[in-house]
């Protein structure tokens, strides 16, 4: 059983770290073309202003089951998304260990169960790291957003 | 592969095969049942009331595949029909069966046509099926800070079943709401939200975004629905979404509104009256209340409500881990949020101890720059952040969240319903009895069966007596509100003002029958909870007023008690101090209700201004 745990494991974070560099799409690119960072005002004022009414109608949104068959439904597109719109609640979760934001951003880029813990370890460690560099409180939300998605993508920043 | 494809296409192309009927005959029966005039079409085509005699009430003309089938039920239904059997698409997705599959599904169905089973890449993408679990209504509560907000919100969420613990950040919202230009006025917003000015239309997305918004932002409690809906029903509703989202309604903040959209699909699907006998305005705990009559008409265990779960804002969350540390722990929260993030008070702490600190300080910080970008945050602030973050890193991960337990809220629609019609007597110590009847569209007092924990918002209340000298004003509040800020967990930085606002006309005092003024007061204070769930306040306001006194400035102190659910008292002093006056007053007021029932009220309102009166009265809730 720990052989097969391994394996799953093992090939998880491969499939989570290499095949993503074949054909990953750059977190800019997500960024510009999926119009991410719609949602986040500027300000809180604009937020409460706008929160009963909705951007758009549908034709932009990035739900998980866009009706969009490419560039921004699925996968890496939600990844960069939720990274974005959710960063300091993953931050958080990350820093904790545990959390709703953290599982759901492991389901997002389909690690499955076996592997949650290994990936999850690994994640913070690396994220240590990011968080470590002495100019990560200067970052913007996109920066950040960028780092952690190349992070799980297995690109180097 | 090119013979799937081949029998795809021939599968599509195939709206005469034998498996299906032939049209005429269906068109045939199609007049003799009227299926025009029936009420699941009509609905799916948003006629408005569900009457073939109006007009739909969908903006876009691609909705429609009739040229008048915006005015003509029964010539989009001929249409709908004929693109169903006739139809040759290359392209499955661009088909009619595939734009309008709950048309296709409610007619297949209804007329027993044996249309053979599609494939639509693009719908089946979106549905899921293989992960959908359920679908529930949730009741967002009302958010002091944005007017269409006040009164709360709804949102329809598509459950799905393939995440661990069923937890929701990953399911699909659906919100139905207004398109509004960015930065637009406050003023402009309310006339043209109030007379119709925008459009509105459903829109998808992950929930995760609701989330963010709703509960880690505006810090509001939610209210989960979870419904009982059969195979059919949630395939009808799913489908309909599909066909409807990204269409454009006209959009009115009273009447076609969040709630009644959504009560709209909700009558759509189940065939009950969520949207029969509406009055002029259709709050979103309507649809609950709603919602909770259907469900007990049908009977035990044959309900439409599968499960009501309470969700908590972000804030009560963070409040509940604050209370749940140790004296020593929250001693130390309290200093190292003092200290603007100097780690220093952890230096020889045990490791243990540490990471609940620096759990909960986490939270501190992310509850204090909610909404903001980072870079948009105080740079303090955050730097004190990332410094708990990379001092949180550098301890082991909790495996799973320590469960704390949030102390439960009933459900909405266990309180009073919003509309109050009054009935009663009363008796005046300068004019004697007279006859009483007050009338609110919609109010929530701070004695009221409501979840506003002692706070108030009241829309249009007015009340009337009536003697032998005639009928008299007694008050009319346009607009009452009072949040009353029981903050009882002092973390640093915390609002605790407590506010309250009113304006409309009333009686100047007791002792005067014609004496009408207009008036609108301010005031704000502090408020503290006792033992046993009273509350006291005490507020400093202006009273700006028209009559002969004039204008006031009062100190107020309250007492509040009750249990919400059974009865509610609250006991006013007023001192009022009048610059043009040489006379200072005093006013006394005692209000207490008791719930006979769900939609029953009795009700006592003493007050003493100048002279003493008293109204006992019978409520009416709906």
């Amino acid at each position: 059983m720990t052989k097969v745990r391994n394996t799953a494991v093992l090939l998880s974070t491969a499939a989570l770290f290499f095949a993503g560099s074949a054909n990953a799409r750059e977190f800019a690119d997500i960024y510009t073309e999926c119009g991410l960072g719609a949602m986040i005002a500027p300000n809180n004022a604009a937020v409460a202003a706008v929160t009963n009414v909705t951007w758009d109608l549908g034709t932009t949104a990035i739900s998980s089951n866009a009706s969009s068959p490419d560039s921004c439904a699925g996968g890496q597109g939600n990844s960069a998304a939720f990274i974005f719109d959710a960063y300091p609640s993953i931050e958080k979760d990350l820093a904790v260990g545990s959390g709703e934001h953290l599982t759901a951003l492991l389901s997002i880029a389909g690690v499955t169960e076996p592997a949650r813990d290994d990936v999850t370890a690994q994640l913070r460690a690396d994220f240590a790291k990011l968080v470590a560099a002495e100019s990560y409180s200067e970052q913007t939300r996109f920066e950040k957003a960028e780092n952690l998605y190349n992070l799980l993508y297995g690109q180097v920043g | 592969m090119r013979t799937i494809i081949f029998c795809l296409i021939a599968v599509l192309a195939s709206g005469d095969a034998s498996a299906a009927e032939p049209l005429e005959p269906v068109m045939q029966r199609v007049r003799d049942s009227r299926l025009a005039e029936d009420p699941t079409w009509l609905r799916l085509l948003h006629f408005e009331n569900g009457e073939a005699s109006e007009r739909s009430e969908v903006l876009d003309d691609d909705f429609f595949l009739a040229e008048n089938g915006r005015d003509s039920s029964y010539d989009e239904l001929v249409a709908t029909l004929t693109a169903l059997f006739e139809e040759q698409s290359s392209d499955p997705d661009q088909s009619v069966a595939c734009r309008f599959p709950a048309r296709r599904l409610f007619l297949n169905t209804r007329l027993e046509l044996g249309l053979p089973e599609i494939e639509c890449p693009r719908l089946a993408n979106w549905i899921k099926a293989d992960q959908l679990d359920s679908v529930s209504l949730m009741m967002i509560s009302g958010y002091f800070g944005n007017p269409a907000s006040t009164f709360g919100h709804v949102l329809l969420k598509i459950n799905n079943g393939s995440v661990p613990d069923g937890y929701t950040l990953l399911d699909l919202g659906i919100n139905f709401g207004a398109v509004v230009p960015e930065n637009e006025n406050t003023l402009v917003y309310v006339v043209r939200g109030l007379l119709g000015g925008y459009q509105a239309g459903f829109s998808d997305q992950d929930y995760y975004r609701a989330d963010l918004t709703y509960t880690r932002t505006e810090f509001r409690d939610m209210w989960e629905y979870k419904l009982n809906l059969s195979d059919y029903q949630t395939k009808l509703l799913l489908n309909h979404l599909w066909e409807i989202t990204g269409r454009r309604f006209r959009y009115f903040f009273l009447s076609t509104n969040c709630a009644f959209r959504i009560a709209e699909l909700m009558q759509l699907v189940t065939e009950r009256p969520f949207v029969e006998d509406v009055d002029v305005w259709y709050s979103p705990i309507s649809v609950f209340h709603r919602l909770d009559q259907v469900d007990s008409s049908m009977g035990e265990g044959n309900g439409l409500i599968s499960s009501i779960r309470y969700r908590p804002s972000a804030q009560r969350i963070f409040l509940a881990h604050v209370e749940a540390l140790d004296a020593d722990e929250r001693s130390l929260l309290d200093a190292l949020i003092e200290a603007d993030g100097n780690l220093d008070l952890l230096i020889g702490v045990d490791a243990r101890r540490r990471t609940r600190v620096l759990n909960v300080l986490l939270e501190y910080y992310q509850y204090r720059m909610a909404g903001n970008l980072d870079e948009d945050t105080d740079a303090s602030l955050r730097e004190a952040k990332d410094d708990a973050v990379r001092a949180r890193l550098a301890l082991p991960a909790v495996a799973a969240a320590p469960q704390v337990p949030i102390p439960a809220r009933r459900a909405p629609s266990s309180a009073a319903p919003p509309s109050r019609l009054g009935i009663g007597i009363g008796h005046s110590e300068e004019f004697g009895s007279y006859s009483y009847a007050s009338f609110a569209p919609f109010s929530y007092e701070t004695t009221g069966n409501n979840l506003l924990d002692y706070s108030s918002l009241i829309v249009a209340d007015l009340s009337m007596a009536h003697d032998d000298d005639g009928l008299r004003l007694e008050a009319f509040d346009i607009v009452r509100a009072r949040k009353v800020n029981l903050n009882i967990t002092n973390i640093a930085g915390e609002s605790t003002s407590s506010w309250e606002v009113a304006f409309g006309a009333r009686r100047e005092n007791n002792a005067c029958r014609d004496c009408r003024e207009a008036f609108a007061e301010g005031a704000m204070g502090k408020s503290l909870r006792l033992r046993g769930g009273t509350a006291v306040s005490a507020l400093f306001g202006i009273d700006l007023a028209t009559g002969a006194d004039g204008s006031s400035a009062f100190s107020r102190l309250l007492l509040n008690l009750g249990s919400a659910e059974r009865w509610g008292s609250e006991f006013g002093a007023t001192y009022r101090y009048y610059p043009r006056e040489s006379e200072d007053r005093f006013v006394l007021r005692w209000s207490s209700r008791v719930s006979l029932a769900h939609r029953h009220e009795l009700n006592l309102d003493v007050s003493s201004d100048d002279t003493v009166q008293g109204s006992l009265y019978y409520a009416y809730r709906w």
